[in-house]
């Protein structure tokens, strides 16, 4: 009982504590947007630099507004977001079992990796003549290429990780008489589930990445398409602001899935929670 | 009965860690295992939980021969070797994922209050104290309900009060239940004071030198002088081995 109350007079306020001042702590992230907004904003207002190179703000503001309210924003982001989320999750989920599979398996290793490796060594933009090839122009070869962007991280993750699990709580498996699978699903995916989360994270960047070049291939709506219109009408601040949205969703995609996952890996006795108390 | 019939085992690279080793353990018996540090107390003990086979003879449970980790036999590590992403409830009821939820859920709450975790249920391993843990593997491993218990150096990470407190406890589960155990130690005071049996080993290869039948009371008085002399026999056979 004493040692109830004890517990409870230890957590609760720090619990409590925390919650503003890691708040106020997450302002910090905005500072150096903030910054260079600032910057960008006297370099134009001065005239350091041509307005045909980089317009100011507010122009590129008023691309984004003019888009909203002709209500073609939402469309091309839509279409964007969708061929990244499409892509991601397809290479996310060949990634898993093959990476799983390579990473439990010796026999699938030796069988499959090599080539996975070899297959990784080729220039992501190396793939879109042929991809246009067999699945044409529109989504199919939009959406594979983003696959095979965001497949290596993750399937590189998952697989080294699971090579990499402690043998002794593996043991301690074997000592309950797990099947494979058991083994998996109750031991080596739990015990990746850190690694397998960067490797997502890291996937979903590609599959960032690898939009761009997609719908710079040829594509008539979406924000790669934005960014090329620009260039070709001469629009400096569309560019920028195709740019500042790419950022943006990025950003808020990654911020997703970093929060989704948190709830997982909570468990984690490191380095970055010991920063955090 | 658990019977080790003439068992080798050499490993890859020409050590041989065990060599002839012959040994009955009758139901419910408590047998302590010492030796210098290499005479492969650790590496019978793997045999016995079928996570190594022996290079030749056989291990038996009721005559039917170990070749694989099986139920019957519970293992708890030198280290506690908890999931480090499992509350503590959900840690002792680890191996229980076959069986009902209700009797999973029963067990383990017996369990929690049985080795007096049930304050920290909740809890991450990583919230433990070390003897905490392995009080939480020692449950994990007593939740299957194992006929055999088979221990390597449990309590040897802990300090002098731990122990002795975990090895109170120890035999206080083993009056409930009556497992059979094979406890392997450094520690000769824990030998006495939990075995019926103790195993003296001796390395290079590792055999078995000598085995003491331990006739004293129980409970057992760490500073009568009986526990003290034979304290002290052992002491010098361990020598001799
Ligand atoms: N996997 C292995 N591969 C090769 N040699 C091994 C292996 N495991 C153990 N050995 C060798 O077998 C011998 C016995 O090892 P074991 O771990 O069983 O000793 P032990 O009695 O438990 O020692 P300690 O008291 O230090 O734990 C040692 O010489 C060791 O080097
Ligand atoms: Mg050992």
């Amino acid at each position: 009982m004493v040692m109830a109350v004890d517990r409870l007079r230890l957590t609760l306020p720090s619990a409590r504590a925390r919650q503003p001042r890691q708040a106020s702590l997450a302002l910090w992230g905005w500072a150096l947007p903030l910054a260079l907004l600032a910057a960008w904003e006297l370099t134009t207002r001065f005239g350091l630099v041509a307005p045909h190179l980089l317009p100011a703000p507010a122009l590129v503001w008023r691309e984004v507004a003019d888009l909203w309210r002709d209500g073609t924003l939402f469309e091309h982001l839509g279409i964007t977001l969708w061929r990244v989320l499409t892509g991601f999750a397809l290479g996310t989920l060949a990634a898993t079992v093959l990476g799983a599979l390579t990473g439990y398996s010796t026999a699938a290793h030796r069988l499959l990796d090599p080539t996975i490796q070899a297959i990784k060594a080729v220039p992501s933009l190396a793939w879109v003549p042929l991809f246009i090839l067999w699945l044409g122009i529109f989504e199919a070869s939009k959406v594979t290429l983003i696959a095979v962007g965001a497949f290596f991280p993750v399937y590189l993750n998952l697989s080294t990780a699971i090579g990499q699990v402690d043998r002794k709580l593996v043991e301690v498996g074997r000592m309950y008489g797990f099947s494979p699978l058991t083994l998996v699903r109750r031991v080596l995916l739990p015990a990746t589930l850190p690694a397998y989360v960067t490797g997502l994270r890291g996937g979903l960047a590609l599959a960032w990445m690898f939009v761009v070049a997609a719908e710079l291939m040829g594509a008539s709506q979406g924000l790669g398409f934005l960014m090329l219109d620009g260039q070709m009408t001469g629009r400096p601040a569309l560019i920028i602001a195709s740019l500042i949205l790419f950022a943006l969703m990025g950003k808020a995609s990654d911020l997703a899935l970093a929060r989704t996952t948190a709830p997982w890996l909570r468990w984690q006795d490191d380095f970055a929670r010991m920063r955090k108390t | 009965m658990l019977a080790i019939d003439d068992v080798h085992k050499h490993f890859p690279g020409g050590v041989t860690a065990l060599q002839g080793i012959d040994l009955t353990v009758g139901e419910g018996e408590i047998v302590a295992l010492v030796g210098t540090s290499g005479c492969g107390k650790s590496t019978l003990l793997r045999i016995l939980a079928g996570l190594e086979q022996p290079s030749r003879g056989a291990v038996r449970l009721d005559g039917a021969t170990i070749t694989g980790p099986e139920p019957r036999i519970g293992f708890v590590f030198q280290e506690p070797r908890l999931m480090p992403w499992l509350t503590v409830e959900a840690n002792i009821g680890f191996g229980l994922h076959d069986l009902p939820a209700e009797v999973q859920h029963g067990r383990t709450q017996r369990l929690l209050h049985r080795v007096g975790l049930h304050g920290f249920a909740k809890a991450l391993p990583s919230e433990l104290s070390g003897g905490m843990a392995q009080r939480a593997a020692l449950a994990r491993a007593l939740a299957r309900e194992p006929e055999i218990l088979l221990l390597d150096e449990p309590f040897s990470a802990l300090d002098a009060f731990t122990r002795e407190d975990l090895q109170r406890h120890l035999l206080e589960l083993w009056e409930e239940w009556r497992f059979t155990a094979l406890l392997v130690t450094h520690d000769l005071e824990e030998a006495l004071a939990l075995a019926q049996r103790v195993v003296v080993m001796r390395p290079h290869p590792g055999t078995i030198h000598d085995v003491l039948t331990i006739d004293l009371p129980t409970p057992r008085i760490r500073t009568a002088p009986e526990f003290q002399a034979l304290k002290a026999t052992m002491a010098a056979k361990l020598k001799l081995a």
